[in-house]
């Protein structure tokens, strides 16, 4: 199982990252958020064991780094429509993946569109779009390299029945792609998928594409990327800020101006959470056995303590704290087959809701829900269906 | 048209090739068994056509795209000529009126039509039925035969055409075993683009006790390369059963044949004959699942399953 950072803001946290904490196989650059000459000048040896996300979600998006690559829809038609889209889309797709092909990534990824509804015609419209004009040109350049289709989904398409069925009807029918990127936009109003239905319909989903023999990738994973190792698939991925944890398309359409961030927050991995930063102070200052229980140390929350300061959402040693430990954790279950990687997901379950439980027994209170278990038992019934 | 009539034709317009016998007629088509008329020329297969324009798109469909394929799998065509009702007219107008009055009064009457002429090689092979025996009972000479089938129909599957209409009657068994498919009239390219002609019979052509479901409910963004496995499927398990895995149609109507393939659940092929193996079993019934995403996603996954 590889491991992937999903590149967003500040994709030089996650070279660094890379670079210097070994935590990760390699990056998903994020166009959105890195503009082409930036792109072009990272070091190849990250770029081998990389990918590059072309991120057609939103054709006609007006985000200026998306403009600075010149096979982006809105930019190569100078005014995105699907009709002229349509007439220009071989050249697009011929520029793309010698892009890809140039910068030398790992594979080769094939974007297509984003939908929000289960629109019938879902499946003619990315066909069109970008599927088989990419197809088309990946044979016509005789390109040798791995290729992934991303499939951008839904919670609904994966729950509807006839319409999850016609997805890996479509998708499982072609035979020159290895495997599919696959995004699953679950709107959930916590920061942990607590749904039951959410994350089994999308285990559902991951376990047919696989049962077709295809590689999944499944993008934009946060915590949960733990519960998918039991699915044994090619690659997860661990993200710094929220919108590279939970795929959603407002990224590409929000201005950029400042906006405020949320309160910081800190992975914790021994309660499988991220946990406001109040909080873990608390817990460290007036609870020094919990503590000691909860906390596994980096230098970069090390550096936070040190300085004594709260900080703020956006300090990059809040995530590469994160990258190290959850890359560290799903190294460790890339070792193991499928029914060691479901002991130790049921055991780490098991010991983060004990520890939630001495948490709760030392009367600390947490500020917010998001802080809480709440989604350990929704895991535990996930890791026990998985089991049996 | 009688045999004589068509060779005098045939001679006409310098066909080298002499109708033999007659070996079926089928819907708007006459195929015909004829000789080259230089010593040991061969044998061949001689179809005409009737001038119908979507008819003759598909023949010329077909002939392009074999004429690209060089494979011992496939029928290799030698001629195709469209005779024209000129045509037709000068061969009546070059008869001597004085000796061939009666000719020339039998021909008028005819009112013979232009026609699509297409010559192909003879496969020289044996019906299935001499083979059932020998194929059920050694397992690694059927598993050998369906390898060779599934080659065949990879060399299609990598120019994007789906054959669709897969049957017995349209893989022919030759020597030592190798198949040889025909009658690509009704093959769909999934090329990007591609217009599909429509047929003149209905939206989704195929002979449906050998169909794919997708087929059966003409739903067209489905029927793939998946499509010709399940006919593969069904005909293994003909083969081994001497029964169809969803029911005969013969038997049981069409409505009741369609609601088991939508129940998708087909016969146990081990209840109808132990002796399959559950590897060829398990194979088989991938092949024939109802869902497209549930059969083989290419070629190759298809041959590691064969080797068992």
């Amino acid at each position: 199982m590889k491991i992937y950072q999903q590149a967003g803001h500040n994709t030089n946290w996650n070279i660094e990252s890379i670079n210097r904490d070994r935590a990760g196989d390699g990056i998903i650059f994020s166009p959105v958020h890195y503009k082409q000459d930036k792109m072009v000048n990272v070091d190849l040896s990250i770029k081998r064991t990389s990918l590059f996300d072309p991120q057609f979600y939103i054709p006609d998006s007006q985000k200026a780094k998306l403009h600075s690559y010149d096979f982006f829809p809105e930019k190569i038609t100078e005014g995105f429509s699907t009709s002229n889209y349509e007439t220009i889309v071989h050249e697009s797709a011929e520029k793309c993946l010698n892009f890809q092909i140039e910068n030398e990534y790992e594979s080769i990824i094939i974007p297509s569109r984003y939908y929000s509804d289960l629109i019938t015609d879902y499946i003619d419209k990315q066909k069109s779009f970008t599927v088989e004009p990419f197809l088309n040109e990946i044979n016509n350049l005789a390109i040798d390299k791995e290729i992934f289709v991303t499939l951008p989904i839904t919670t609904k398409m994966a729950q509807d029945k006839n319409y999850r069925t016609e997805l890996l009807n479509w998708i499982t029918s072609y035979p020159e792609i290895n495997g599919v990127y696959l995004l699953n936009e679950t709107n959930q109003s916590s920061k942990q998928i607590r749904s039951f239905e959410v994350l089994n319909s999308y285990f559902d989903f991951v376990t047919d594409l696989q049962g077709a023999n295809l590689k999944v990738i499944l993008g934009y994973c946060n915590t949960e990327a733990l519960l998918y190792s039991m699915l044994m698939p090619y690659a997860v991925t661990v993200g710094a800020y929220e919108n590279t944890r939970n795929f959603s398309v407002d990224k590409f359409l929000e201005d950029d101006s400042d906006k405020r961030g949320p309160a910081p927050r800190i992975y914790m991995p021994n309660l499988l959470n991220w946990i406001r930063f109040d909080t873990v102070k608390e817990i460290k200052e007036d609870h020094p056995e919990l503590w000691k229980k909860i906390y596994i140390p980096t230098t970069y929350l090390e550096s936070i303590f040190e300085i004594g300061e709260r900080p703020t959402f956006n300090k990059p040693d809040l995530y590469k704290h994160h990258f190290q430990l959850i890359a560290d954790q799903l190294k460790n279950l890339s070792t193991q087959d499928k029914k060691q990687r479901i002991d130790s997901v049921k055991a780490t379950i098991g010991r983060a809701a004990s520890l939630y439980e001495e948490i709760k027994s030392a009367n600390v209170m947490f500020f917010d829900d998001n802080c809480d278990g709440l989604h350990l038992p929704v895991w535990n019934r996930i890791v026990n269906k998985a089991s049996s | 048209m009688d045999e004589a009539i068509l060779n005098d034709i045939l001679n006409y317009v310098d066909a080298d090739y002499l109708v033999t016998s007659l070996i079926v007629v089928s819907g708007q088509r006459i195929v015909y068994r004829a000789k080259g008329k230089l010593e040991n020329s061969g044998e061949y297969v001689l179809k005409i056509s009737a001038v119908h324009p979507p008819t003759v798109a598909r023949i010329q469909r077909e002939l392009k795209l074999l004429d690209e394929i060089d494979s011992e799998f496939f029928p290799k065509p030698v001629l195709s000529k469209f005779i024209s009702k000129e045509q037709i007219q000068y061969f009546i107008d070059n008869l001597d009126p004085k000796a061939e009055t009666q000719k020339i009064e039998h021909l008028k009457s005819l009112k013979l039509k232009p026609f699509f002429l297409t010559v192909e090689n003879f496969i020289e092979h044996t019906k299935w039925e001499t083979h059932l025996e020998v194929f059920k009972g050694d397992e690694s000479i059927f598993l050998e035969f369906i390898k060779k089938v599934f080659t065949a129909l990879n060399i299609l599957w990598e120019k994007k055409i789906v054959h669709r209409d897969l049957k017995p009657d349209n893989i022919l068994i030759s020597a030592n075993f190798v198949p040889v498919i025909i009658d690509l009239g009704i093959a769909k390219s999934m090329r990007e683009g591609t217009q599909q002609i429509t047929h003149i019979f209905g939206s989704s052509p195929c002979t449906p006790q050998f169909a794919a479901p997708e087929q059966l409910i003409n739903n067209k963004a489905e029927i793939t390369y998946k499509s010709d496995q399940f006919a593969v499927g069904v005909i293994a398990f003909w083969v081994l059963t001497g029964e169809f895995p969803y029911g005969s149609i013969a038997e049981i109507g069409n409505e009741d044949f369609l609601n088991n393939i939508i129940q998708g659940k087909p016969i146990d092929a081990k209840t109808l004959n132990p002796q399959i193996s559950d590897n060829l079993n398990n194979f088989i019934n991938r092949l024939i699942n109802f869902h497209p995403y549930k059969r083989f996603r290419n070629y190759d996954e298809i041959q590691t399953a064969l080797n068992f």
